[in-house]
């Protein structure tokens, strides 16, 4: 082959991969020049989706990278950061004041329970005669004579009370189970009560009494109570 | 894409506009983002990875840099002279040698037939499986055929290849006789 035509062959071949139209080209050539690129645009194409697989992902990369760098500003993202920097400042700053302005003190029961031996009060009286209705009947007797003719009685001279202090909130204190458990030397009670006596829930408030019981509390180890004896001195409640 | 293209989206990276860069990134990455992976892969040989990660790079400077680009036709070449910086820089500090395709092989290649057994193939499959050789054993040859396929120009193709627009002509009219080799046999395939 002449070096013309050879020359003549290659531009022709290239002209059918480039996709142009060639006149009178040699039909063999042309099918075989077009089968070429097809197979190049195929393997291309195959390439092409491979590479899709990871786009979004790599995009979404590619945008992450540029908003670090500081190329791209992400508009959303940044008021959205702003907000809740200013947020964060603000709730910091409130702690802070309201830290250092206020005492600290604790103003809710501490839950407390136990059961308690009382004495029958049933049976000790300072009358000599007494009415006694009981699980065995009705009785009036002269209570010397009353071992000796319903010795049963005297059996279950103890108690069992279930007592509870401070379970269902501050409003519903119970003073008198409260009390229960304070004889009981209940540090927890001790406190509870201190708390009645300073928020005046069964009766007129007394920062006094409450300081009393707040401080045999104290003593029993309750370092709530501590903190709030301190907050009564603060505000200057008790002399 | 077109160097015209290329004008536009240097345009929109310039630009102190937050839209204009949030265009100019999405197109940057579109236009570039498939054609850079292949690149590092055929010219350079890399695997993947490395080529993602270089592209992930690459596609990084061109937003950074692209003010110090002055001249707008000029955008497109020095896209790729950083590509190619990039690579260049990957394969020194991995200790590889950058793989030139040897021209003096051309002639011994072009001897020797590829002893290939077509049996009862459609010529199209025949073709098919030939280009993929040409492919493995050229990649550089097959990468240029493939731009040339895509309508680019020798001049459009020569920053890739790092060679002038004539020796790139004169590359892409020998790679004919090269994928001969592969895929002459096919011709008797009717």
């Amino acid at each position: 082959m002449s070096t013309n035509n050879e020359k003549k062959l290659d531009e022709e071949w290239l002209a059918f991969i480039r996709g142009d139209m060639v006149i009178n080209a040699n039909k063999k050539w042309r099918l075989h020049a077009k089968l070429v690129r097809a197979a190049i645009l195929n393997i291309m194409a195959e390439e092409e989706r491979h590479l899709n697989v990871s786009y979004d992902r790599d995009l979404s990369k590619f945008k992450h990278a540029l908003i670090e760098k500081g190329i791209l500003k992400n508009k959303k993202e940044s008021i959205n950061k702003r907000f809740f920097k200013w947020l964060g400042a603000l709730i910091f700053g409130a702690t802070v004041v309201w830290a250092t302005s206020e005492l600290i003190r604790f103003d809710k029961p501490i839950p407390t329970e136990s059961q308690v031996e009382i004495n029958n009060p049933k049976y000790e009286s300072d009358k000599p005669f007494s009415l006694i209705t009981d699980k065995y009947g009705t009785f009036t007797a002269f209570w010397p004579w009353l071992k000796i003719f319903s010795p049963e009685r005297f059996h279950d001279p103890i108690h069992i009370v279930n007592t509870q202090c401070g379970h269902e909130g501050l409003e519903k204190l119970n003073i008198k189970d409260c009390l229960v458990l304070a004889e009981q030397n209940n540090a927890a009670a001790l406190f509870n009560i201190g708390l009645m006596y300073e928020k005046g829930i069964s009766g007129k408030a007394d920062f006094q009494k409450a300081y009393e019981y707040y401080k045999k509390a104290e003593s029993l180890g309750n370092d709530q109570a501590k903190f709030n004896i301190e907050y009564l001195k603060e505000k200057n409640l008790i002399n | 894409m077109k160097t015209k293209k290329f004008e536009e989206l240097h345009a929109l990276l310039v630009s102190n506009d937050d839209n204009h860069l949030n265009r100019g990134y999405r197109i940057l990455f579109e236009s570039l983002r498939n054609k850079m992976i292949g690149h590092f892969i055929k010219k350079f040989r890399l695997n993947e990875e490395s080529a993602q990660d270089l592209t992930h790079e690459s596609l990084i400077t061109i937003m950074e840099k692209a003010h110090t680009v002055k001249e707008p036709k000029a955008f497109v070449g020095w896209c790729w002279k950083l590509t190619d910086r990039k690579a260049l820089d990957y394969l020194r500090k991995t200790k590889r040698e950058k793989i030139e395709f040897n021209t003096d092989k051309f002639d011994i290649e072009i001897k020797q037939q590829k002893n290939i057994n077509v049996g009862n193939v459609d010529k199209r499959i025949c073709i098919q499986k030939g280009s993929e050789r040409f492919k493995e054993e050229h990649p550089m040859r097959h990468y240029a055929l493939e731009l040339f396929a895509q309508g680019f120009t020798h001049a459009e193709i020569a920053p890739r290849l790092d060679k002038t627009p004539g020796a790139t002509k004169e590359f892409i009219s020998q790679c004919r006789k090269i994928i001969d080799t592969f895929i002459g046999h096919c011709k008797e395939i009717k």
